[in-house]
């Protein structure tokens, strides 16, 4: 028989999600079934992802760099990181096998960085990362959300809304990468001290 | 930025979930998600023809206050009727006790339920007959019996499955044309061979 896929499976009833009794095999299914709708945000970028191989309920442990024993058709992405002040190799996940692999490494959280790694100094996203305190909840997020629509809208800028998957909202619109981090990055700032002067609300972090 | 769709750690393994913005319309601030209670009325007194969903209610971190409103409302067989609003529309509800929870249903408005009785066909029916009605007692008689839903299964869900696992063998399907209907017979006719039926079951 033809082989479906390159992945070696590994302790597929695992549970991962304790409260929710969630296993291994129920993250890997659930990330087939997206793959057709993650894989292009995914795709062509450096990833970094956390992985929880005992569970959410024990540490998990956040990586940049491939772990051993990555096998060769994984794409890698070599590059120097200031933060970990050497030479990295980034995972970067453009197929399915790709994404099952890291779900059989109980790699839960795929973060995607705002930039992709043929123009890794010119980001093609701009994110506004709103995360409510309390008493401030959704609600809250989701009044600044659509301020800061408003406002990308007047730069011409299509903005797009999602949630964080935790307590609040993630909006975030494309660029055409003609700007460097820290264009982009002041921009965003100004934003986000205009909507404090505002609403009163907000309070901007230079990230 | 947590990739749109990735899994977060979370307890609940929630999802990283793109929304349109008329999605986000939907959330409201948390003043909305009350739900007002108008008045106190005994539940058998309300009837079941409104009832249109049900809903569990958590608690919510107001464990106490949940704890006795269920306790009251169940043992004076009570139930508050108010208004709840549900993504844009506001729902007439019914907040009630039921094994431990409780429940919030949604009512239908008035004008959402027709009065039987403006039916034409239905106001032109003519009084049965006193022979028939006999008749139609002693088949209820036979017929008594105590409501247990568990008697009912979906039986269709369970031959859609049943037709995937054939298809999944590589079984050929074949459709059964249904018999045809029987004949509509008279009334009288129907009630005797029912009757006969039963006796010899």
């Amino acid at each position: 028989m033809e082989r479906l896929t390159r992945v070696q499976f590994t302790s597929l009833e695992k549970v991962l999600y304790p409260a929710a009794g969630v296993r291994k095999l129920d993250v890997v299914k659930y990330y087939i079934r997206v793959a057709p709708r993650m894989l292009p945000f995914l795709g062509g970028r450096a990833l970094v992802v956390t992985r929880y191989p005992d569970g959410v309920e024990a540490e998990g442990f956040y990586g940049k760099d491939a772990p051993q024993g990555t096998p060769d058709w994984v794409r890698l992405f070599h590059t120097y990181s200031e933060a970990a002040g050497r030479d990295l190799d980034y995972i970067v996940c453009d197929d399915l096998d790709t994404l099952i692999w890291l779900a059989n490494l109980a790699a839960l959280e795929l973060h995607i960085p705002l930039s992709r790694i043929d123009r890794p100094d010119n980001p093609d996203i701009v994110l506004f990362d709103l995360d409510p305190q309390p008493p401030a909840g959704m609600a809250e997020a989701a009044r600044v959300a659509r301020l800061i629509r408003e406002r990308l809208k007047g730069r011409g800028l299509t903005a797009w809304v999602k949630t964080s998957g935790k307590r609040g909202l993630h909006v975030a619109a494309p660029l055409d990468r003609g700007e460097t981090f820290e264009e982009t990055r002041a921009y965003a700032h100004s934003v986000g001290v205009e909507l404090a002067k505002e609403t009163g609300i907000v309070s901007s972090e230079k990230g | 930025m947590a990739c749109p769709y990735s899994l977060r750690a979370t307890p609940t393994a929630t999802v990283s979930t793109p929304l349109t913005w008329e999605e986000l319309d939907a959330i409201r601030p948390e003043s909305d998600r009350r739900i007002k209670v108008d008045k106190y009325v005994q539940i058998l007194g309300v009837d079941p023809l409104y009832f249109q969903s049900s809903y569990i209610l958590g608690p919510d971190k107001a464990g106490d206050a949940y704890g006795l409103l269920y306790s009251a409302l169940e043992k004076r067989g009570m139930a508050g009727v108010g208004r709840y609003t549900m993504r844009t529309k506001e729902y007439p509800v019914l907040i009630h006790a039921y094994r431990g929870a409780l429940i919030l249903t949604t009512l239908r408005y008035p004008n959402e339920v027709i009065d039987p009785g403006a039916v034409k066909d239905i106001k032109e029916l003519k009084q049965p007959g006193k022979k028939e009605l006999e008749l139609a007692f002693k088949i209820l008689d036979n017929l008594t019996g105590e409501f247990d839903i568990t008697e009912y299964r979906d039986t269709y869900r369970e031959n859609v499955e049943k037709l995937i696992k054939k298809k999944l063998k590589g079984e050929t399907i074949r459709v059964e044309r249904p018999e045809k209907r029987e004949e509509v017979r008279e009334l009288m006719v129907a009630l005797e061979q029912t009757l006969e039926q039963m006796k010899k079951g």
